[in-house]
């Protein structure tokens, strides 16, 4: 790994055009894409005006439809209609709730979950996709020309296995992932400093399927979350399930049909949100017998859903606690999701802090348009927003499995990202040469009541008394909030590197596999492509490397510095050569060679850097 | 002591927490990997590797107990928590313990009120295992009664945390 080139913030090597860049509220129930167009963000509605993309697609024999026209779908043929995908994404048979289990003909193959349908069995990631590819040909459509990259959101309490699916969705559409941002962080750079202003805020995001709270410091544009909790598994949908289940108990209709079930949901949505804005509503329910209309009121809707609505409270104190604060030391509180526009979540929350919450922005918007901000700042296009910093935290805390099945934890909970951490073991039997690994994510002491990420093996370390080895495990979360394991043996320097492919996610041939089939681009172009990445690799390393010998020429031997002369001339006639290997193999060269000489300039540079005169000024 | 270094303060137990986080937070504007984005690859690399070694300072620093252990390992090349290390007064660990019962007691009764107390009593506990480590690290150096009160700290905080932990 070469560390050349160091850039000052904010300044660029050299200036570019506007990026075409987007960010994605993937969400449960309705999906949206937003960019930002002449400095302001702005939601993409589709050719009719519609802003909302409902998460739902229908599969045919010879057609995918997506949004609208697949919901219409949902009850003429619901085995076919996917809705609220996302609460399979990740996820095994047995994380998954009856309800849905219910509704659709799962199966499950080594771990990973797929939904049969009329166009085969898929995987909840290629159904994600098929969403995002409709969200993409949305953007390119309104924005005129290819994507650059785009922010997805996810909520702040999805774990390592759902955030990599997300990944996986988003890279089988074709779409170039700038960053998995968490949707209450999204929430908040929405609103921004200007309407915020400096505090302490609290976000409450109830949306379609799932719930986050995430408490954030802002200072002087930095956006710091000092703690994250949620559930997962408990959103908007849940409410309509409430009131369906109770509609078919008032009329003492016991079995429904699929269809049945899906009109019945859908009448269940229709009242739920008729009554953020009226007294009553009526749910329809059709059955064997005909039709029959079932009168509710507001209260009895509010009784119905009392504890779900207290199940929003835990996470509520859970991120309190976390962050060390009382409730009255929240400075403001900011809603989000559509079911926020429930008048008793609006109540709870505004009598738990005696406080107004924030909600001038759309909750259904919020997500995507905060996305859309971030994404036009890591495409690095300057913009009328203020320069700002994300500092996000991951949900739960990562480790191993040790003796016994208890979970050690590496990295816990609420730890700002990103993170190294690294934590010594050693072997427990004389002579033993392997170590099995085993990443667990979770708060849980036992490893049984965690979710298992990955397991892998360090192999051929030196045969020692037991206690003698010294294994130096590292792990390694991006900002992303995507894990990688490393370890190594200390005595012996053997090695073993993973990122964890959760056992529910796919692995890259896979999704290679999947891209090729989907994307039949020609094979010249590819090569095309391939060749000019390499070479824009190849130029800037050569390039960086040479300016660094210039800078720093006081950290080489003389032996040292013709040796990699020598590989920067070999790289420079690869570079004017077009097999794009060829190249791969000298940067990798030079990368491998020039790291010694990088961690000097990394050791020289952070000691400056972080010594630097200006922390003074600041204090 | 690079973390010190790092933040540009004293390698001691009493720190400026406020001031801290204001240094933490200045770095990570400097070093983010997103300030980074438009820098060649290479550059976007060191500043991966900058804010998680930022992350992980500020995160150890700021942390009482892990404050104690990373000075103690630093200056005196021992690790306060290793399972070789177990001196540890009686009278302590037995007062440890009853408190340990009297939270699943209160918490079993579901009684909010005798948790609160038991909470406020151990803050002040702490507060006192606290000052002993900037005596034993800062003002009069001495090993054994530095590691002797970390290992303290480190019972105590995890008894705060089953406490807080019924308490909400």
């Amino acid at each position: 790994m070469a560390l050349f080139q160091i850039s000052e913030p904010g300044e660029s090597p050299a200036p570019h055009e506007h990026r075409r860049a987007i960010g994605i509220d993937l969400g449960t129930t309705n999906s949206l894409v937003a960019a930002v167009r002449n400095s302001a963000p702005e939601v993409l509605p589709d050719r009719t005006g519609r802003r909302l993309l409902p998460s739902v697609v229908h599969y045919g024999a010879n057609a995918t439809q997506v949004g609208d026209a697949a919901a219409a779908q949902a009850s003429a043929d619901p085995r076919n209609t996917i809705a609220s995908v996302k609460r399979l994404m990740g996820r095994s048979a047995k994380d998954v709730g009856e309800a849905i289990r219910g509704r659709y003909q799962l199966t499950e193959n080594e771990g990973l979950l797929r939904i049969q349908t009329a166009a085969g069995a898929l995987t909840p990631i290629e159904v994600s996709a098929d969403i995002l590819k409709a969200l993409r040909a949305r953007a390119e459509e309104t924005l005129g020309g290819e994507i650059f990259g785009a922010v997805i959101t996810v909520p702040a309490y999805f774990d390592d296995a759902q955030r990599q699916a997300t990944k996986d969705a988003a890279k089988l559409a074709g779409l170039n992932v700038l960053r998995l941002l968490n949707e209450p962080t999204a929430a908040a750079v929405a609103y921004g400093l200007d309407a915020l202003g400096e505090g302490t805020f609290m976000v409450y995001d109830l949306g379609g399927g799932t719930f986050d709270v995430s408490i954030l410091r802002l200072t002087r544009g930095v956006f710091e979350v000092l703690a994250t909790a949620g559930d997962a598994q408990l959103g908007g949908d849940d409410f309509d399930q409430v009131l369906a289940d109770w509609a078919r108990l008032q009329l003492g209709v016991r079995e429904l049909t699929a269809s049945q079930e899906r009109v019945l949901l859908q009448s269940a949505r229709r009242a739920k949100e008729q009554l953020s804005t009226q007294n009553s509503a009526s749910i329809t329910l059709g059955h064997a017998g005909g039709q029959t209309a079932l009168s509710i009121t507001r209260e009895q809707f509010e009784t119905l859903t009392k504890s779900l609505l207290e199940r929003t409270m835990v996470p509520v104190k859970r991120t309190l606690r976390d962050a060390k604060l009382k409730a009255d030391a929240v400075d403001g509180v900011v809603l989000v999701g559509g079911a926020t526009r429930m008048p008793s979540v609006r109540n709870a929350v505004q009598s738990f802090f005696a406080k107004e919450p924030f909600c001038n922005l759309d909750p259904d918007e919020v997500v995507a348009v905060g996305a859309a901000i971030q994404a036009n700042a890591l495409a690095g296009n300057k913009s009328s927003q203020d320069d700002f910093l994300l500092l996000d935290v991951i949900p739960l805390s990562l480790g191993l499995e040790m003796m016994g099945g208890l979970s050690e934890k590496i990295i816990p909970r609420n730890s700002t990202i990103p993170i190294a951490k690294a934590q010594e073991f050693t072997t427990y039997k004389d002579g033993q040469t392997a170590l099995a690994l085993h990443v667990v994510q979770g708060e849980r002491e036992l490893v049984a009541d965690c979710r298992s990420l990955a397991r892998f093996t360090l192999r051929g370390m030196p045969p020692l008394v037991a206690g003698a080895a010294r294994i130096r495990v590292t792990f390694q979360v991006d900002a992303d909030g995507l894990l990688s394991v490393s370890a190594e043996e200390n005595t012996s320097g053997v090695k073993a590197d993973i990122v964890v492919k959760p056992s529910y996610g796919l692995s890259d041939d896979e999704i290679a596999t999947m891209l090729q089939a989907s994307f039949k681009s020609a094979a010249a172009d590819k090569t095309a492509r391939a060749l000019a990445e390499a070479r824009v690799e190849a130029e800037q390393l050569a390039d960086a490397v040479q300016a660094a010998m210039l800078a720093d020429a006081d950290l080489l031997d003389d032996a040292e510095r013709a040796q990699l002369n020598a590989n920067v001339q070999t790289l420079r006639s690869a570079i004017a050569q077009t097999d794009h290997r060829a190249i791969a193999d000298a940067t990798t060269a030079l990368n491998t060679l020039s790291e010694p000489f990088a961690a000097r300039r990394m050791d020289k540079s952070v000691g400056n850097a972080l010594r630097g005169q200006n922390i003074n000024e600041v204090v | 002591m690079q973390f010190f270094q790092l933040f540009g303060i004293a390698p001691q137990f009493s720190i400026d927490a406020p001031a801290l986080t204001r240094k933490f937070l200045w770095l990570q504007t400097e070093n983010h990997p997103d300030k980074f984005v438009t820098s060649d690859p290479a550059s976007l690399r060191l500043a991966q590797q900058k804010s998680a070694l930022i992350n992980d300072a500020y995160s150890t620093l700021i942390i009482p107990v892990s404050r104690a252990a990373y000075l103690i390992k630093n200056r005196y090349d021992v690790e306060p928590f290793s399972e070789t290390n177990t001196k540890i007064p009686r009278d302590f660990l037995e007062k440890q313990m009853e408190i340990h019962e009297a939270i699943i007691q209160h918490r079993h009764a579901k009684d909010s009120v005798a948790l609160e107390h038991l909470l406020t009593e151990l803050e002040d506990d702490v507060a006192f295992t606290e000052g002993a480590l900037s005596r034993s690290l800062d003002v009069a150096p001495n090993k054994e009664n530095a590691i002797e009160a970390a290992r303290m700290l480190k019972f105590q905080s995890k008894l705060l945390e089953e406490i807080t932990e019924a308490i909400y």
